[in-house]
């Protein structure tokens, strides 16, 4: 195995959820392919802490903090999501339009 | 190294068989009737009508929010443990001053949960 | 490319998390996507064992699988999904959408594939035990660490205060 398999592998995995983030009108989608491109970086960093050219631990790492902090993303992300639901009565990204000037 | 992986494996697999196994002959061995007076509500029962879909209350989301929190702590706490007694010698007691800081900061926010009466089942 | 064990085994789980990908795309119901999108974190977990990263892994199961999913399914049984029935057309904007998603993944396979920069042969046998990211983490990345905990006491406090307004009344 080397390191291109797994960038071409992230890499289509972040294409996958980069349409979904443009073509999803629902909200709660556009949230799961957020957490879909966050795992594909995911997949990059620990791929390059064992087949990049200074192997090191430190792309573990980096991977642990972005898998705490997408966590505390999807959290307040779906509180926002509640909070707006209760205000708008809909969950369809292009409904929340009341900032269009 | 490999043999233990290979051994989960096969323990994963198992565990998927084992399922589709169960009702795979549960449907060759039933029987299989179907009659229009089995779909209709059982006895003088009313016709549902209008959406099955009912507001679920916010609190489950709290307990599901605090849930992912404190799991992601969890999460930080087993590195730390596992490599407490290594890092002892080489920092001194600045590794648990380290750790006392982060469980410190999200204790206050399980303090400011309980505060804000999230904790409770009313 | 030689076939072993780790490519049959990289093949099986690329296959399943790509494919739990464009299922999580093209299904109708929410639900049935939030089960895909599990699915596929599932797939990237085992990535992560072929990765020398059997730590990432668990992790990823425990965060992604478990608590992240539960979470979004909370989401959608929170909110109202009238119209996930019907099947949305497909539009111009899909389509100009799908021409550019396409063409930026084309343009990122050509570099991966043209680069020799990445393509250094065998990797050394870097074996990370636990230990070592712990030492990584509590020692080299303190101050990040000690950051994430403000971080998730801030997620945690803004995601109450935006969720629980409603009990006031």
């Amino acid at each position: 195995m080397n390191i291109t398999s797994y960038l071409a592998l992230a890499a289509i995995l972040f294409s996958i959820g980069l349409y979904g983030v443009i073509t999803k009108r629902n909200a709660v989608m556009v949230l799961f392919s957020i957490e879909l491109m966050l795992n594909a970086v995911n997949i990059n960093l620990v791929a390059f802490a064992k087949y990049g050219i200074f192997p090191s631990i430190s792309g573990q790492v980096f991977s642990l903090f972005s898998i705490a902090i997408a966590a505390a993303e999807a959290a307040v992300g779906i509180a926002i999501l509640i909070a707006l639901y209760r205000n708008k009565g809909t969950v369809e990204a292009d409904k929340y339009n009341s900032m269009k000037g | 190294m490999e043999k233990s992986y290979l051994s989960l494996a096969i323990f994963f697999l198992l565990g998927i068989a084992l399922p589709m196994v169960a009702l795979f002959f549960g449907r060759l061995l039933r029987p299989h009737r179907p009659l229009p007076e089995k779909a209709i509500t059982y006895e003088s029962g009313v016709d549902p009508t209008g959406d099955s879909w009912v507001q679920f209350h916010v609190r489950y989301y709290l307990f599901a929010l605090l849930f992912v929190i404190f799991d992601v702590e969890a999460v930080f706490l087993y590195p730390w443990a596992v490599s407490y007694d290594l890092l002892r010698t080489e920092m001194g007691l600045f590794i648990l001053v380290e750790m006392t800081i982060f469980v410190l900061f999200l204790l206050i926010g399980l303090i400011y949960a309980w505060k804000k009466k999230v904790l409770e089942w009313r | 490319m030689n076939i072993n064990g780790e490519f049959i085994a990289f093949f099986i789980f690329s296959v399943l998390a790509i494919g739990g990908a464009v299922f999580m795309i093209n299904l109708t119901r929410v639900m049935h996507m939030a089960l895909a999108l599990a699915f596929t974190f599932f797939s990237i977990a085992g990535l992560y064992v072929l990765l020398d990263a059997p730590f990432l892994a668990v992790i990823q199961i425990l965060i992604y699988t478990g608590a992240v999913s539960i979470l979004m399914i909370f989401g959608i049984m929170l909110t109202k999904h009238k119209d996930e029935d019907k099947v949305a057309p497909f539009t111009v904007h899909k389509l100009l959408s799908l021409l550019g998603v396409g063409g930026f993944l084309a343009i990122v396979i050509w570099i991966i594939y043209r680069n020799p920069f990445f393509s250094t042969g065998e990797p050394q046998a870097a074996a990370f035990k636990v230990t070592d990211l712990g030492k990584a983490m509590f020692k080299t990345y303190m101050i990040p660490f000690e950051v994430t905990s403000i971080l998730l006491l801030v997620a945690l406090i803004g995601a109450i205060v935006l969720a629980k307004r409603e009990e006031k009344k």
